[in-house]
Order: structure tokens, then sequence, then C-alpha cells
């Protein structure tokens, strides 16, 4: 039985490699979407987190993915918001996307912002920017980008001088002045999101409740910085959506993929099949053999996919170490399970079609 | 088991009776065979002649429960094959029958070992190890079992396709003209090698054969034509005077 189906898997080597590729193909793709989108947003809200606001206020509305917002906040909310009692600092800022260097880029004001992150920016390099068009990058950015202090980047058109690297992990990869950023993108007096930092834990749910409850503030989104990771993914936008689409692809691929080879195997070995009837093989027999090729050929390309997305991650770290690719196991084992399904769903058919062959015809077949 | 009619147990174990088959092309109805009856002793050796497009090859694949026939009764080993269902004729297929092909049907992909395990595997033989070696060195197969059937001659191919057929001891082999595409001297060697196994093994066959020299060694001569058997009075003929024991 063993040497029959090595056989069979190596007679033609072209297609086998073909459908194990194809398999291996919609592999690659739902893990890598998973991955870096999951890396993205993973990243996006550590680094959110570890700038150690306790709030996040932002206009009625908003994502919490906070690039895709425009400032439309008037800037003198931070006073309101800080009268607020429990409330101790505020931090205005603008958050970009750059799509150029594929990064969000922060426009703060650096004394607000280190208030909320309890000097948590630090710079271990160069010096705090005090210019209008002056940047600090942190250490990922520079290693990646293979730049120094002096350099210049180019943000919304606009050169700006990196003054400083500052220590990864915490608001962007690149931080402007607010007051450039409200100028480049016409946003004068305007933000997209305030930082809050509370007097104490204990005041958290209560401004927290103050801030969703009372007027003026009442309709604006108030986002609690444990829920942010939790939040981040189910309110991007058609993020839901493009991963069904995605998947369902995927285990088309495999389903059509399998389908047709398994199709054209038993059609070329239909005269294999007859002598297996004669032999006494039951169509279960011919069936699970059918069932058993396709099972290794989608076991092949889920091999080789897996494996295959491992290595295309560490060829993206190494030309974008700044890339965060967070593949999961959980999606491993989606994939794995989908893939399996769809390959021995896709070989059913032509498994069923091989059984049901009348013998004597599939003996004469040529 | 469906029956234990007399004809069975007088020892018979292929009976077919008024057996017709109608091959339907379309809306044109070919009969290929015209109320057959036959009878085969167990560890009979018997040969069918006839003309190409007589039956032969239909009668055989009757037999052996490929075919269903259109009419009559074909027992095997006591089953009433016409009445069973396509998974007791599978099971019948594997326990009860070994078929030799013309041309042979061995996997070309594995080796001679693998194809003789394959259908070790199916057969379910697990015990007829011994057997199988057994068979193995009586066809002069020992040197040939790791070559694939493309690499070995025809007539080896042939002695694959013997070794095959008897795994699992089967209550009778079908031959379909084992011998059509081999130089008579190939032909001779396997032909002895089929006498001795039906000695030896008092294996009963059934084997289809244009040639006369071929129908020699079997205890019986049958001759078809036009889907009947011709001048079945006459079907007894003895090749070996202390196998003469078959009074039809």
């Amino acid at each position: 039985m063993k040497g029959l189906f090595w056989a069979n898997i190596k007679k033609r080597p072209t297609r086998t490699i073909v459908s194990i590729f194809a398999v291996a193909l919609s592999v690659i793709m739902v893990l890598l979407f998973e991955g870096l989108t999951n890396g993205l947003i993973k990243d996006s809200a550590q680094r959110t987190k570890n700038t150690r606001a306790d709030l996040f206020f932002q206009p009625p509305g908003s994502s919490l993915l906070f690039a895709l917002n425009n400032a439309t906040m008037p800037y003198k909310i931070k006073d309101k918001l800080l009268a607020v009692n429990g409330i101790k600092y505020v931090s205005p800022m603008i958050h970009q996307f750059n799509k150029k260097t594929f990064s969000l880029i922060f426009g703060i004001e650096p004394n607000s912002f280190n208030q909320v992150s309890d000097n948590g920016l630090v710079i271990i390099n160069g010096r705090l920017f005090k210019n209008p068009y002056e940047c600090i990058v942190d250490d990922i950015y520079q290693k990646s980008h293979h730049i120094k202090l002096g350099d210049k980047i180019k943000v919304l058109n606009h050169k700006f001088t990196i003054v400083g690297i500052f220590r990864s992990g915490i608001g962007a990869r690149i931080m402007v002045p607010l007051k450039t950023l409200q100028d480049l993108t016409d946003s004068h007096n305007k933000v997209s999101i305030f930082y809050i930092k509370c007097d104490s834990k204990k005041d958290i749910e209560k401004v927290y409740n103050y801030l969703k409850n009372t007027p003026p503030f009442k309709g604006y989104t108030v986002t609690r910085a444990a829920d942010i990771y939790k939040l981040m993914t189910s309110s991007l936008p058609g993020l839901e959506e493009f991963t069904i689409v995605l998947i369902s692809i995927s285990v088309i691929i495999s389903f059509f993929v399998i389908l047709l080879t398994m199709y054209t195997t038993i059609s070329e070995r239909t005269r294999e099949i007859g002598i297996l009837k004669s032999l006494g093989a039951s169509n279960f027999y011919i069936i699970s053999m059918i069932l058993k090729e396709a099972f290794a050929l989608t076991f092949i390309g889920l091999g080789t996919g897996i494996g295959a997305t491992f290595l295309i991650v560490k060829f993206l770290h190494k030309i974008h170490p700044s890339l965060i690719i967070d593949i999961q196991l959980k999606w491993i084992f989606i994939i794995i399970v989908l893939a399996i399904f769809s390959g021995i769903f896709g070989a059913f058919y032509p498994a069923i079609k091989a059984a049901r062959q009348d013998p004597v015809e599939a003996l004469t077949f040529e | 088991m469906d029956i234990n009619s007399r004809e069975l147990s007088v020892g018979n174990i292929v009976v077919v009776k008024n057996v017709t088959k109608i091959y339907k092309v379309g809306k044109v109805d070919t009969p290929a065979l015209r109320g057959i009856n036959l009878k085969v002793k167990k560890g009979e050796f018997l040969a069918i002649m006839g003309p190409s497009g007589c039956g032969k090859t239909t009668l055989l694949h009757l037999v052996g429960g490929l075919l269903t026939p259109t009419s009559g009764k074909i027992y095997v080993d006591g089953y009433d094959i016409t009445r069973l269902k396509d998974r007791d004729r599978t099971n019948l297929r594997r326990e009860k029958i070994g078929f030799i092909f013309q041309r042979y049907n061995l996997f070309p992909g594995i080796s001679v070992r693998q194809n003789l395990e394959l259908a070790k595997h199916i057969k379910k033989d697990e015990d007829g190890e011994g057997f199988l070696e057994d068979v193995i060195n009586m066809l002069g197969l020992r040197e040939k079992l790791e070559h694939k059937p493309l690499e070995i001659s025809g007539g080896e191919q042939l002695r694959v396709a013997i070794a095959r057929a008897v795994i699992g001891k089967p209550s009778i082999i079908l031959a379909d003209e084992p011998t059509g595409s081999l130089d008579s001297h190939s032909s001779q060697i396997v032909l002895e090698m089929l006498r001795n196994l039906n000695l030896k093994y008092n294996q009963t066959i059934v084997m289809i054969t244009h040639n006369s020299d071929a129908a020699a060694y079997a205890h019986r001569i049958v001759k078809m034509k036009d889907g009947q058997i011709e001048d079945k009075d006459k079907g007894a003929i003895y090749s070996f005077e202390h196998q003469s024991l078959f009074t039809f």
C-alpha cells in the first residue's frame, strides 16, 4: 500500500509540486496577513500602552487605530480635561500614518508627553527637538534605516532633521513637534487624541465614567489603556470581513487544487483502479487510498507553507527590522484544520468517482 | 452462502446456469452470451477456447463477479453471485477469486515485491507468508523481487501476475489469455507453472486461450462460439491420465 502510495505521489512530479505549492501559497497568504495585522496592531497597542497613559480621549466615532483619524478636536479641550477631578496630566497629540515609510508618526508636546508617560521618552542619543522641522526616531527605526543624528527624513513631503534617538517601545517610531504636524496637516489648533494620566489607578474608572456620561465630554470616544488591544482588533474597519474573505479564498484555492489534482490522477489511473477492484479492493479501500494521497499533498503543502512563512518573516525582518509580524499559534492551528478540511473535501468527489468505476470498463481503459 | 444445490454438492466450484449477457450500446442490444451452462469442478484445470468476440472474456468476468449477467445464475464456491450486492461481490473476489490478465496488469511504479505485498494487503492474507514464499520460489521470482515490472521480461511479468493471483489461496483462478503475448518457449514455462500450481495446491484454474497447445495443458477444453458453448458433450478432454477422475 505504501509503495503504491508513494509511486502515485511521485508519478507526476510537476503536478505534485504545483499542488503542494498551491496549498503552501494559500497557507503563506493567510499566515502572513494575520501575522502582519496582528503584529502591527499588537505592536501599536503595546507602544501605546507603554506611554503609561490611563485613558485615551478621541473625537466621537473614532477608530482605536489612531492613525486612521484626522485631527478634529480643538486643542483647548486640554484645559477642560485638566479641570476634571481625578485627571493629573493631559497630553494632546496628532497620530499620522506615513505611507512612504509605512510607519506611524506622533506629533507631540514633549513636556506633556513626558508628564503622562512618567518620563518614558528616554533619549539615548542626541536631544529632544526644539525647532519645527526637527524630529526624533527610536533606535529600531535608526537601525533598520541605517541613519544617524543629523540625517534628514521625509515626513509628509517635508524634510526633518533627526536630532535625537529615543529608546523604542513607546509611542511611534518617529516623533515630531505637535505644532509642525498641525501645520502640515492643516489642523491648526486641532489634535486627534488626548492621552490622559489620572491622579491614581483608583481614579481611572471614575474619570472614565465621568467623561463618558458628562457633557461636554459625553459622546467622545474614551478608552481605557487596559482595553486597548482588544478594542483595536475589534474596531479596525473591515478587518474581520477581510480576514474571512482571505481565509475563504485560501480554502477555495486548496479545495480546487486538490480536486483538480486528484480528479486528473484518478482519470489517469482508471486502469489501476480496475486492477485494484479485480483484486478485491473495496470501495472504502479505494476512497481511503485517494484521500490518503490528498491528505499527503495537503500535509506537505501545509508544512511547506508554514516553513516558508517563517522564512519569509525572517527575510522581512532582515530588510525591515521594525516590521512586527506576529504569527500566532492559533492561526497556524486554524490554517492546518482548514487546509486539511479543504484538501480532504476536495479529494472526496474524485475518490467517490474512483470507487464507483465499473471494474471491467476500468480494466479496458487505455 | 446462498444455496447448496445438487450441482454444488457433487464438488462443482463453479456452476453457470442459463446465463445470458446483453450489452447495451446506446439503444442497440448486443448479446454476448446466449444461455450458457457450465460446471467446473474443484481442482479442475479448464481451458475455454473460441474465436474473438465469442464471449469468453465476458464469461470469465461474470464468473469473477466483475460483471453481472442479464439473466441466469452463477454459483461460485456455493455463492449465487448474481444475487450478491456489489460489496459482497467485492468480498467474494477478494476471498475466492484470483485473476490473471493477458496484459498482466501489474502496477508499473512499484517493485515485484510491492505488487505482491499490495495484493496480500488487499486480500488481508496475514498468514500466507510461507505459501507466498513457496510460490515465489516455484515461479522463479526470487531474483526479481526488487525489480519493477517494466524491468523484467513478459514471461516474468506473467509469473508475477500468477503469483499475485494465488495470494490468499483463492478457490479459483481465472486467467484471460495469459500466454497470448508470449513466445512459445515462455508460454510453455508458464503453463507448466500453472499446471504445477493446479497439481500442488489443487487450485481450480479456468483459462481462456486461443492456442490449442496451451489448452492441451488443461484437463478439459470447452469451446465457445457466438455466445454459446459449442458441442458441450464433447467438452471432456483429459490431458493427464491421473486426473481422469473428473467426469461430466
